[in-house]
């Protein structure tokens, strides 16, 4: 796949296997580290999270760190390349998934698959960490498939993916990110041909 | 896209380019058509522009609404923290 989420990303392997021992030199590598960092931050912002002291419970979380930036070249024109959308702001389809539960302390790690054709009266905001008022005004704010739309038949955009995705932003095991929520958006990406990933965070 | 750069580049994102939008309203007002099809140009263009790990650009875009208030904060650019 010539696509922007690189296969060597850290944020979605897409080889090796969930909770594996990382090889030296594999975008892996931090896992082992941040687990044991976690679980001691978990246990002790947990209380203040219930609090809603996020503030507090964040000053201490053990941000991953990396020591590079993947890469993968855009290898097909613009004019030609398919595009899919990530929001991490907690979308899906109402009446039809079940909402993320933006309420669990620890958050949710797992996502929802949008299809191109969704109308954006039929998302709904299940992330309660952000203030809603401009995406429930209009979703194109955090998820613009109406405007790339526009970009495609413009001849600006190649094309839309089949199927688009949203994460719940407030997702706290960035292990379990990595390892299971990031592969399995990417393998999905790969089946449908996907050239170019924009990651719209929220 | 990022309206957050330090975060992004904590994580070490490939290529990203920054929005001084507030959290929640990455490519710009409610019902702006206009600025988010702008806003979706230059990110789509920056793609061929960035030729290096990490790069990124800023573009040029403002908040040209009320800010937007959360948990009493008041934010017009970049996230509550």
């Amino acid at each position: 796949m010539k696509s922007a989420w690189d296969r060597r990303s850290h944020a979605a392997p897409v080889s090796g296997h969930p909770r594996t021992h990382a090889a030296p030199g594999s975008p892996l590598q931090w896992i082992p580290a941040f687990r044991g960092a976690y679980a001691a931050w978990f246990e002790t912002a947990r209380p203040l999270i219930e609090r809603h002291d996020y503030a507090t419970a964040f000053k201490t979380y053990p941000w991953p760190t990396f020591v590079d930036s993947p890469w993968t070249p855009l290898e097909t024109p613009l004019t030609s390349a398919r595009l899919a959308v990530v929001t991490t702001g907690g979308l899906y389809r109402r009446g039809v998934d079940r909402p993320s539960d933006a309420d669990a302390p620890a958050g949710d790690t797992s996502y929802r698959t949008i299809p191109r054709a969704t109308p954006p009266a039929a998302l709904a905001i299940a992330h309660s960490h952000f203030a809603h008022e401009v995406a429930e005004a209009d979703m194109n704010a955090i998820f613009p498939l109406e405007r790339l739309e526009e970009l495609v038949r413009a001849g600006a955009l190649g094309d839309l993916a089949p199927t688009h995705y949203s994460t719940m932003g407030y997702a706290t095991d960035a292990a379990l990110l990595a390892e299971t929520t990031a592969p399995a958006i990417a393998s999905r990406m790969r089946d449908e041909g996907v050239d170019v990933a924009l990651i719209v965070p929220v | 896209m990022s309206n957050n750069p330090a975060a992004t580049a904590r994580v070490r994102a490939p290529r990203w380019v920054r929005v001084r939008f507030p959290r929640g309203a990455m490519f710009g007002e409610p019902g702006n058509r206009e600025k988010h099809l702008a806003v979706l140009r230059d990110a789509l263009g920056a793609l061929a522009a960035i030729r290096e790990p990490g790069g990124h650009l800023e573009l040029p875009y403002r908040w040209e609404a009320a800010p937007v208030m959360w948990r009493g904060k008041s934010l017009t650019e970049g996230s509550y923290s």
